[in-house]
C-alpha cells in the first residue's frame, strides 16, 4: 500500500515538478554551450570571468550573472502599449515551450517488481499530436508580443516570426508523418522502443536510417520553429533591432529567451526521440540491460543516453548558427512552402509505397 | 519630405542614427508597404565635425592628423591623398622609398578597408562568424601599422614631402609573414563558408544592381563602380607611385549588386596582396624625406646639437610649410573609390580652402534608387556592400 | 592594356550548390575545424585563439607607441623643458599650455612654470615630440588613462611619468 502511495506521488508529483525543473535548469548549459561554442568557432575564448569560490569554471556561471542582471533591469510598460496582452505575450510563449517536453521519454518504462512507472510526465495516447497542438499555442507569444508594445520594429518582428511559425509548422508535421507511417504508432514511447530493432542482423533501426529525408526536412523546421540561424529573422539584430521581444526588458524578457532556449531543447528532444533512438543504447535493448545491471540502473544509463544524444543536437543547433547566414524573408517562406511541404509529401508517398512493393507491412 | 497625410497602407519607419547595423551614424527613413520600400529619404551629417573648416586655421603639416578621421577604416591612405595633393602644390616629388613605402602601407589599408566592409556587411547578413574572421586578419595588419607609426587607427604617418620615420628593421619581414599567411588564411575562410553558399547568393545577387550607366551618372568610383562593370581604376588609368610598373588586375563584375561587389572586393584584396609583394621586393633604399629645406624637419640629432638645424627646426615648426599661392586637385585611390583632395592656396601658411571629395557621398546618393521596391533585409544588405563610411562621408 | 578581371561567376549556381547542402556542410567542415583546434589548445597557444586576456595579460605595444606623455629629466633631475613653446605651437588640438618662468640664475634659462596638457582634448598625434627641439617630451607606452579624476596633466604629474606600464 505504501508503495503504492510512493510510486503514485512519484508518477504524479514529483516527475511534473522535477522534470520541468530540469529543463529550466538546461538553460544555463544550453547558453553555456552557445556562448563558448561561438567563442572557439570564432577564435576567441567566451565568457570565462565569472568566479566561484576563486573556481573560473570556464565560464559556466556566466548565465546565472545574466539571469541575475536581466532580473534587475528596469521593467517597463511602453506608452500606449496594450497592456494585458504585453504582460500576457511571455508567458504564452513560455508555458506551451515546457508543456511540450511532457510527453517525451528519457527512459523506458521502469519495471520494479508489478509496478510500470513511465519515465515521462504524461504517456498520453496522443503523443505527437499534442506536441504539435501545444506547440501551435507558441505562435500566440510572438503575435501578442509583436502586437502589445505598439511599436513599429516589434510589429515588422512579430508578423515575421508568426508567418514563418505558422509555415513551418506544416512541413514540421508532415515530415513526421513518414515516421508515424513506419512505426505505426503516435506514443512516443512507443516509437523509441521500435528503434532498437535491427536492421538487417547489426543496424538500429533509427529513424534518421529509415527516413533520412524525414530527419533533414524536420530539423530545418525545428530550427525555423526555434527562430534558429538560418532562420532568425523575426529577430534579427541588424535589421529590425530585436524584432518581437525589442520592447520587452528585464524579466519579460528573459521569458522570451528562456522560451527560445526552452524549444530547442524541446525540439532537440524531438529529433532525438523520433530520429536518433531516443533514449536507446545501441545493440542494447531494455531487457538484456535490465538483466545485465538491475532495472533502476537501467533506467538511468538510458537517461544518460537520451541527454547524450539531445546535447548532440542542441550543438548541432549552435554550429549551424555560427556557419550560415540568414534567409531573407521571402526566401524564407518560399523555402517553406515551396520546397518543403513537397518534398515532405514526397517522403509520405515514398513511405508508403516502399513498403508495399517491398512486401513488408504490418511488422 | 515623407509625410504621414493619408494613411492608406504605408507607414514610416525611422532607420535611425542609433542602429545595430555598424555603419556609422546614418539615418534613413523609408516609407513601407508592409515590408517593401516604396521610398527611402536618407539623411546625412550626424558625423559632421568640421573638417574643412577646422583645417583652414592649422598649418599644412598639422592638418595631417585630422585626414586620418576621414575614412577611419583606412587611415594612412587619407594621409597619402592629402600629402600628394599638397606635394603637388609645391610642385616637388618625394623620394622613390617614399613612394613605395606609401603604396606598401596604402595597400594594407585598403585591405583592412575592404575586411571591414565585408564582415560588417555579413554581420548584417546573419553570417556572425566571417566578421571575426576577417578583424582577426584586421588585427595582424594593425600590430604592422603600429609597429610603423605608433597609433593603429590614427596613424598619421606621411608628412608633407615623404614619411614622419622610416621603416624599423624588421618590419619588412613581419609584413610578408602577415601578408602571406595570415590575409589569404582568413580570405579563404571567408570565401569557403560563404561565397558559394545557396543562402548567400540568394540574399546578395540581384539586390540593389546598379547599371553600368546609372553608376557612372551619379559619379561612382571605385569597388561599387567596378562591380558594375566598368574597368576604371585611378591606379591603372592614371597611374602615381609607380603604380604602371605593378603587376596587377582589375576586377570588375557584372551586374552590379551586392554579390558582385562582395566578390569585387575580395579579389581586389588578392591584388592588393601581389602589389605588396612586388613593392615589397622592389623596395629601394635611400632617405624617405625630400633634401629641402623649406619642407622636410631636420634631424633629431642635428636639431640637439647645431644650430643650423635647430633654426631650421624652429621656422618649420612655427610658420610651417608656405606653398606658393593656387590651387590644385589631387586624386588617388582610396579603398572605397577616388579621394580627391582641392586645395586652395593664398600665399600663407594656412590653406585658404580645402575641399575633399569622398568616394562615399557620390555612392551614398543612388541610396534612394538602390532601396526602392525592394525590402529591408534588401536595403541593410546593399547599405553593407556600399561601404559607407560616415566619417569620410559627413567630414 | 588594361588588365581586367571578371569575377562575376557565369551562371548562378550550378546543380551541386543548387541543393544548398553541400556547402553548408563544407562550411561546416571550417567552423568545426576552428572549435576542435581552439577547443584542444585555447590555454596553450596564441596562434589559434587571439584574445588577449586582459587584465591579466597585456598588449604588446612596439617602442614607436604613442601613450601618455612624459616630461624628462636631464640626468641631473633638472628638467629638459625650456618652455619654448614650438610644442605648444604644433599641437593641431591645441591641447599644450605653458606658463614661461625664468630660472633665478639668468643663464640657466627659461622653465614652465605651468605646463599643461588637456588630456581631453589630445589627439596623442606625437607633434609635440616631434616639434621638441630639447628632446624634452616623449609618448611612453602607458595606454591606461582611463580616470575622470585628472583631466589635465600638469607639469609635476608628467614629469613623474613612467616609461611603460
Amino acid at each position: 500500500m505504501l508503495i503504492d502511495y510512493l510510486v503514485l506521488t512519484v508518477q504524479y508529483l514529483v516527475f511534473p515538478l522535477a522534470i520541468p525543473v530540469l529543463l529550466l535548469m538546461g538553460i544555463p548549459v544550453a547558453v553555456w554551450i552557445e556562448r563558448r561554442g561561438a567563442a572557439f568557432i570564432q577564435d576567441r575564448v567566451g565568457p570565462n570571468r565569472i568566479t566561484l569560490f576563486g573556481l573560473r569554471n570556464a565560464g559556466i556561471l556566466q548565465p546565472f550573472a545574466d539571469a541575475l542582471k536581466l532580473l534587475v533591469k528596469e521593467d517597463f510598460l511602453p506608452a500606449r502599449a496594450d497592456r494585458f496582452l504585453y504582460y500576457l505575450a511571455p508567458a504564452f510563449s513560455l508555458a506551451p515551450a515546457l508543456l511540450t517536453f511532457m510527453v517525451i521519454p528519457f527512459a523506458d518504462v521502469l519495471e520494479v517488481g508489478k509496478y510500470k512507472i513511465p519515465m515521462q510526465v504524461a504517456d498520453l495516447n496522443v503523443g505527437i499530436l499534442f506536441i504539435f497542438a501545444i506547440a501551435s499555442l507558441g505562435v500566440f507569444g510572438v503575435v501578442f508580443g509583436g502586437w502589445a508594445p505598439n511599436s513599429k520594429y516589434s510589429l515588422l518582428g512579430g508578423l515575421r516570426s508568426s508567418a514563418q511559425m505558422i509555415s513551418y509548422e506544416v512541413a514540421m508535421g508532415l515530415s513526421v508523418i513518414g515516421i508515424l507511417l513506419v512505426f505505426e504508432s503516435v506514443r512516443l514511447n512507443d516509437i523509441v522502443r521500435l528503434q532498437g530493432d535491427l536492421l538487417f542482423g547489426f543496424l538500429p533501426r533509427w529513424g534518421i536510417i529509415v527516413q533520412p529525408l524525414g530527419f533533414l526536412l524536420f530539423f530545418v523546421a525545428a530550427l525555423a520553429e526555434t527562430n534558429r540561424i538560418p532562420f532568425d529573422l523575426p529577430e534579427a539584430e541588424a535589421e529590425i533591432v530585436a524584432g518581437y521581444h525589442l520592447e520587452y526588458s528585464s524579466f519579460k524578457f528573459s521569458m522570451y529567451f528562456m522560451a527560445e532556449y526552452v524549444n530547442m531543447l524541446v525540439a532537440s528532444g524531438l529529433v532525438t526521440s523520433l530520429f536518433l533512438g531516443g533514449w536507446q543504447i545501441p545493440w542494447l535493448p531494455t531487457a538484456t540491460l535490465a538483466a545485465f545491471v538491475g532495472p533502476a540502473l537501467a533506467a538511468i544509463l538510458q537517461a544518460t543516453s537520451f541527454v547524450v544524444k539531445l546535447w548532440f543536437v542542441m550543438w548541432l543547433m549552435v554550429w549551424i548558427r555560427w556557419t550560415l547566414p540568414r534567409f531573407r524573408y521571402d526566401q524564407l517562406m518560399g523555402l517553406g512552402w515551396r520546397v518543403m511541404l513537397p518534398l515532405a509529401l514526397m517522403n509520405i508517398c515514398i513511405t508508403s509505397i516502399v513498403p508495399f512493393i517491398l512486401g513488408i507491412y504490418g511488422k | 519630405m515623407l509625410e504621414q497625410t493619408d494613411r492608406k497602407e504605408w507607414m514610416v519607419l525611422n532607420i535611425g542614427p542609433a542602429h545595430p547595423t555598424m555603419h556609422g551614424t546614418l539615418r534613413i527613413m523609408v516609407k513601407l508597404d508592409g515590408e517593401t520600400i516604396l521610398e527611402a529619404l536618407p539623411e546625412i551629417g550626424y558625423l559632421h565635425r568640421g573638417f574643412e573648416k577646422g583645417a583652414e586655421h592649422l598649418t599644412y603639416q598639422q592638418v595631417i592628423p585630422l585626414t586620418d578621421r576621414l575614412n577611419y577604416c583606412s587611415a594612412m591612405m587619407n594621409n597619402v591623398g592629402y600629402c600628394r595633393a599638397v606635394e603637388k602644390l609645391l610642385g616637388i616629388e618625394v623620394p622613390r622609398r617614399s613612394q613605395y613605402i606609401r603604396v606598401i602601407v596604402s595597400e594594407l589599408s585598403r585591405i583592412i578597408d575592404h575586411l571591414v566592409c565585408i564582415g560588417a556587411n555579413l554581420v548584417d547578413l546573419g553570417a556572425l562568424t566571417p566578421f571575426w574572421y576577417c578583424f582577426r586578419d584586421r588585427e595582424y595588419v594593425y600590430e604592422l601599422l603600429e609597429a610603423l607609426c605608433g597609433a593603429r587607427l590614427t596613424t598619421s604617418y606621411t608628412r608633407i614631402g615623404g614619411l614622419a620615420n622610416d621603416l624599423p628593421a624588421g618590419w619588412v619581414e613581419r609584413c610578408r609573414k602577415v601578408m602571406r599567411k595570415n590575409i589569404p588564411q582568413g580570405i579563404d575562410e571567408v570565401e569557403t563558408l560563404l561565397t558559394r553558399n545557396r543562402i548567400f547568393i540568394d540574399r546578395a545577387q540581384g539586390v540593389g544592381a546598379v547599371s553600368a550607366a546609372d553608376a557612372l551618372n551619379y559619379g561612382f568610383t571605385g569597388p561599387c563602380l567596378r562591380a558594375s562593370g566598368v574597368a576604371f581604376d585611378l591606379r591603372k588609368a592614371d597611374p602615381y607611385y609607380d603604380y604602371d610598373k605593378f603587376d596587377f588586375e582589375i576586377p570588375i563584375g557584372k551586374n552590379g549588386d551586392t554579390y558582385d561587389r562582395y566578390l569585387v572586393r575580395m579579389e581586389e584584396m588578392r591584388q592588393s596582396l601581389r602589389i605588396l609583394e612586388q613593392a615589397l621586393d622592389g623596395l629601394p633604399e635611400g632617405p624617405v624625406n625630400v633634401e629641402d629645406k623649406r619642407i622636410t624637419l631636420p634631424e633629431k640629432e642635428k636639431v640637439y646639437t647645431k644650430f643650423g638645424a635647430l633654426v631650421q627646426h624652429i621656422k618649420l615648426v612655427v610658420d610651417g610649410i608656405v606653398p606658393p599661392a593656387g590651387e590644385v586637385y589631387s586624386a588617388t585611390e582610396a579603398a572605397n573609390g577616388v579621394l580627391g583632395f582641392y586645395i586652395v592656396s593664398d600665399g600663407t601658411k594656412n590653406p585658404y580652402r580645402i575641399k575633399v571629395r569622398p568616394p562615399c557621398f557620390a555612392i551614398y546618393q543612388a541610396l534612394p534608387k538602390l532601396a526602392q521596391g525592394n525590402l529591408i533585409p534588401d536595403l541593410i544588405a546593399i547599405i553593407g556592400s556600399l561601404n559607407i563610411i560616415a566619417g569620410e562621408l559627413d567630414r | 592594356m588594361m588588365k581586367v578581371k571578371n569575377v562575376t561567376p557565369a551562371v548562378r549556381y550550378n546543380a551541386k550548390e543548387r541543393v544548398y547542402l553541400v556547402e553548408i556542410l563544407k562550411g561546416m567542415a571550417l567552423t568545426l575545424q576552428h572549435f576542435v583546434r581552439n577547443l584542444v589548445t585555447y590555454r596553450t597557444s596564441r596562434q589559434t585563439v587571439v584574445t588577449i586576456q586582459y587584465p591579466d595579460e597585456h598588449r604588446q605595444y612596439s617602442d614607436r607607441f604613442r601613450g601618455k606623455h612624459r616630461l624628462k629629466k636631464n640626468p641631473d633631475g633638472s628638467m629638459r623643458c625650456v618652455a619654448c613653446k614650438l610644442c605648444e605651437g604644433n599641437c593641431p588640438s591645441h591641447c599644450i599650455h605653458i606658463e614661461p618662468a625664468a630660472y633665478p640664475d639668468p643663464s640657466k634659462g627659461n622653465y614652465p612654470a605651468k605646463y599643461e596638457i588637456d588630456i581631453f582634448r589630445c589627439i596623442f598625434c606625437g607633434y609635440c615630440v616631434e616639434a621638441c627641439p630639447k628632446d624634452a617630451i616623449e609618448m611612453t607606452l602607458v595606454s591606461e588613462m582611463g580616470t575622470r579624476r585628472r583631466v589635465v596633466y600638469d607639469r609635476d604629474f608628467l614629469l613623474g611619468g613612467k616609461e611603460s606600464e
